[in-house]
């Protein structure tokens, strides 16, 4: 009984052991690590043109930002109400203070 | 050249070295990975990723053992988690799924044609445990001897022949229960 399991199973075995791999299979690993480097190569100018892009943008509205950031409120404009049924107020305009 | 050395150049851009490398191997890595698959068109993808996964770890190789140990250590690990990967499969594919029955007929037409021999032996050597079927496939399929078996699995030379021995008895166990007493 053992010895025809073991039969059984060495039989087995030596038909998988006498199964070959494909003999160019150093060319297609070859290829795969030389596919992964060209993949990588060509990533990088993309990433580093985005980040150019990105940059100069960032730089941009970093300028507008700071030159928004000095421009002072406009001013009120004040409107001197004059009347001219009354007289003018001359002690007011030759008060030298108000000019 | 030592084999720290041949990583290195591998390492610092020497691809013909490593084109030699995968050139020695090829079979013997392929003969480890199917006695895991049984499948030539797996075990050739898993040589193949083996091989890619070999090169991009190379870095990592220290020298402590031997660069065909660290070899067959990887194409132990990628067949164990191959493996594992495709039972998760298989439990999952239980379940029928609508409009998806091209698979399983193609399934059902191979394992037809399957020698009904070859597939109960597949299947007891599939059954082994993790540890067992490691020690058989590497001291079976590649005729390790028991002390390299013991390097790469990093585990004593007297628990290799103890993990064979049960291997053996197992594997006789499953086949006399499923096949030679029917």
């Amino acid at each position: 009984m053992n010895e025809n399991t073991d039969i059984l199973i060495e039989e087995f075995i030596k038909k998988e052991k006498s199964t070959r791999c494909n003999p160019f299979l150093h060319t297609r690993v070859m290829a795969a690590i030389e596919k992964n480097k060209a993949d990588v190569i060509l990533v990088k100018p993309v990433w580093r043109n985005a980040l150019a892009v990105i940059s100069l943008i960032a730089s941009i509205w970093a300028g507008i930002a700071a030159g928004e950031f000095y421009n002072l409120p406009p001013e009120k404009e004040e409107i001197v109400f004059i009347n001219d049924r009354y007289p003018e107020h001359f002690d007011f305009i030759n008060d030298e203070s108000n000019n | 050249m030592t084999d720290s050395e041949l990583a290195y150049d591998i390492v610092n851009g020497d691809n013909h070295g490593f084109e030699t490398l995968v050139k020695q191997f090829q079979e013997k890595i392929f003969r480890t990975v199917m006695g895991f698959v049984h499948n030539k068109e797996d075990a050739e993808e898993l040589t193949q990723d083996i091989f890619i996964k070999a090169y991009y770890a190379l870095n990592s190789f220290k020298g402590k053992s031997t660069l065909s140990t660290w070899l067959y250590r990887i194409a132990v690990n990628t067949s164990i988690s191959f493996l594992r990967k495709k039972k998760r499969k298989e439990f999952w594919g239980r379940f029928p799924i609508p409009f998806n029955t091209a698979s399983n007929d193609k399934n059902a037409a191979d394992q037809l044609a399957e020698d009904e021999e070859i597939k109960v032996v597949r299947k007891a050597i599939e059954k082994l445990p993790l540890k067992q079927s490691m020690a058989f496939v590497l001291s079976k399929y590649e005729d390790l001897p028991q002390k390299k078996v013991a390097e790469i699995m990093q585990v004593t030379e007297g628990a290799v022949e103890q993990l064979l021995i049960r291997a053996r008895l197992n594997l006789r166990k499953w086949l006399e229960k499923n096949h030679l007493n029917p």
